[in-house]
C-alpha cells in the first residue's frame, strides 16, 4: 500500500515539475486590475464557497448527526481561519483581493470555509472505503491530504492569474512551491490529529476538548515544522 | 425525497467536479488557456486518485454507501 502512495505523491510532483518546464510563468499583466467584469468571478467564489460550507454542514447533519457536525466544523472552521490569517501577517508572501465582499482582518472569509468543504469532503469519500477507518493515522492522513493537494494544483495558479489573491513571487505559474507544501502539511496535521484521538477516552476533556486540543496540537505542529524549515534555509545560507 | 438521496450520495463528488469546472471557466474567460490546461490535467489527476482510492480496486471489490451498506 505504501509504494503505491509514493508513487502517487512521485507523479503528482513529477507532473508539476514537467509542466513548469513546458509552459511560460508569466503573472497578471496588472494583478489589481479586474477583467472588464468587476470582479464578477470573485464575488461568485465567494457565494458559491458560502453555499458549498453550508451544503456541506447539512450533509454532515444528515449523515453523520448534528453532534458530529457541531464538534468538527466550527473547530476546523477556527483551524483554517487561524492559519490563514497568521500566514498572511507572519510572512507576508501573498494578499487576498481587496474587493472581495467578505473579508475579516486580513482574511477573505471564502477561505476557511472552502477548506472546511475540501476536508469534509475528502473525510466522506474517504470514509466510504471499507477499512479506512483501521488505517494507521499517518496512512490516512497521507491519502487525504495528497487528495486536496490535487484540488489545489489546478485551481490556485487560475485565481493567482485572475486576481483572487496575488503572490510576491511563484515557481509554478506564479504560485510558491511552499503553497503546496502548505496545503498538504496544513490537511496532513489536522486529520493525523483526528485519527489520532479517534476512538479513544474522552473523559478526561470531554468531546469538544478532544476537538479543539487537535486544532491546537495541529497549529503548534505547524509552528515547529515552520522553525524547522526556516532553520534549514538559514544553515543552507538562504535567509 | 429523491434529490435528498442523491444529494446524500453525491455531495462530495458534486463539490470537488464543482471547484474543478468552476476554474476552468475562470481560465477560459481570462484566455489563458495554458492555465485551462493545467486545470484539466489536475482535475484528471483528481478524478483518477479519488477513483483509485475510493473505488472498489483498493478497498478489495467492496465499496459503501453513504448510509454504510455495502455494495459490489
Amino acid at each position: 500500500m505504501s509504494y503505491r502512495l509514493i508513487v502517487m505523491g512521485a507523479c503528482v510532483l513529477f507532473l508539476a515539475v514537467v509542466l513548469v518546464k513546458v509552459f511560460p510563468t508569466p503573472a497578471p499583466e496588472d494583478p489589481g486590475a479586474s477583467h472588464g467584469d468587476g470582479w464578477a468571478f470573485l464575488h461568485a467564489f465567494e457565494v458559491l464557497g458560502v453555499i458549498s460550507f453550508l451544503a456541506s454542514i447539512l450533509h454532515s447533519v444528515r449523515n453523520h448527526g448534528a453532534r458530529h457536525t457541531y464538534l468538527l466544523f466550527p473547530a476546523l472552521f477556527l483551524y483554517a481561519f487561524i492559519f490563514e490569517d497568521v500566514n498572511i501577517q507572519l510572512s507576508g508572501v501573498y494578499e487576498y483581493n481587496e474587493s472581495a465582499w467578505m473579508i475579516v482582518h486580513n482574511t477573505m472569509l471564502v477561505i476557511p470555509l472552502g477548506w472546511c468543504a475540501i476536508v469534509y469532503c475528502m473525510l466522506e469519500l474517504t470514509s466510504r472505503v471499507p477499512g479506512f477507518s483501521k488505517m494507521k493515522a499517518f496512512n490516512a492522513a497521507f491519502i487525504i491530504a495528497t487528495l486536496a493537494l490535487t484540488i489545489d494544483l489546478g485551481i490556485d495558479a487560475t485565481a493567482f492569474a485572475y486576481g483572487f489573491w496575488t503572490w510576491n513571487e511563484g515557481w509554478f505559474f506564479g504560485v510558491p512551491l511552499m503553497n503546496y507544501v502548505g496545503w498538504f502539511i496544513v490537511v496532513f496535521l489536522f486529520i493525523m490529529g483526528l485519527k489520532l484521538v479517534e476512538g479513544k477516552d474522552r473523559d478526561t476533556l470531554g468531546e469538544f476538548g478532544w476537538m479543539y486540543s487537535v486544532v491546537i496540537g495541529a497549529l503548534i505542529a505547524q509552528i515547529f515544522l515552520f522553525v524547522i524549515f526556516l532553520g534549514i534555509l538559514y544553515l543552507a545560507g538562504v535567509v | 425525497m429523491r434529490i435528498m438521496k442523491m444529494f446524500d450520495e453525491h455531495w462530495p463528488h458534486l463539490f470537488i467536479v464543482g471547484v474543478h469546472i468552476y476554474f476552468l471557466a475562470v481560465a477560459v474567460f481570462i484566455e489563458r488557456y495554458d492555465l485551462l490546461l493545467i486545470g484539466i490535467a489536475a482535475f484528471m489527476i483528481s478524478v483518477l486518485m479519488i477513483g483509485y482510492f475510493t473505488g472498489p480496486h483498493c478497498s478489495g471489490g467492496r465499496v459503501k454507501n453513504h448510509d454504510g451498506d455495502e455494495r459490489p
